[in-house]
């Protein structure tokens, strides 16, 4: 991560405009049990009371790592009830990297963020149908097609 | 033209205005990321600012 992701222009740009970047030693305590650091790098985000809400480990290319600074970013606001914010965020990942590994995911909870504040399950087999359409394979258009039944 | 001296103070200035910075980084030299290490102060300036923060474990080996 040294050498390569975080030396990238657009990766200090990003998190220089949308994170607060925490930088510790794998074995720093009392951090390190507290959230369970069994491997490095780990990178985690936290919401307002320090609580993880998203995690990943092991390497990340620029690229990756941006679309997980902002997967983690959806993820906070997402359970901090700002809907409307959150899924902004994660339409952003999808149309700006929609190659990404967690585009799929992002696509998924964007449709998970816009049915919580409108409550219409339509959006969910929409969110389902355009997962089917651009990630046919993924894990994450699986977990969507109940919904597809549901009415 | 500036005295050499002058400018050897003057890198040194610069040198040690940076080195406060990566000194931040708890020696991981990262440039460009103003890394902190203090939780509870990221915690606050990220409330303040609105912003999520992001823990990276790593190994320095």
């Amino acid at each position: 991560m040294d050498a390569v992701t975080y030396p990238n222009p657009a990766v200090i740009e990003f998190m220089r405009h949308n994170v607060i970047p925490v930088r510790m030693r794998y074995d720093q305590q009392p951090l390190a049990v507290r959230f369970r650091v069994t491997w490095t790098p780990t990178l985690i985000a936290l919401d307002a009371q320090g609580n993880e809400v998203y995690r990943n480990e092991g390497f990340l290319s620029p690229e990756n790592l941006i679309s997980a600074l902002m997967l983690g970013i959806g993820k906070v606001k997402l359970q901090a009830g700002q809907y409307a914010e959150g899924a902004s965020d994660f339409s952003r990942l999808v149309s700006g990297y929609p190659k990404s590994e967690e585009a799929p995911e992002a696509m998924y909870y964007w449709g998970v963020a816009r049915f919580k504040s409108t409550k219409d399950l339509k959006v969910m087999q929409e969110t389902y149908e355009k997962l089917l359409a651009a990630y046919p394979n993924s894990s994450w258009t699986k977990k969507a097609e109940p919904y597809l039944s549901v009415r | 033209m500036r005295h050499p001296a002058l400018v050897i103070v003057g890198l040194l200035v610069v040198f040690q205005a940076t080195g406060i910075s990566w000194a931040q980084t708890n020696g991981s030299h990262v440039q460009g990321i103003q890394w902190l290490t203090d939780f509870d102060a990221a915690m606050a300036l990220s409330r303040s600012e609105n912003k999520t923060v992001f823990i990276d474990f790593f190994n320095p080996n």
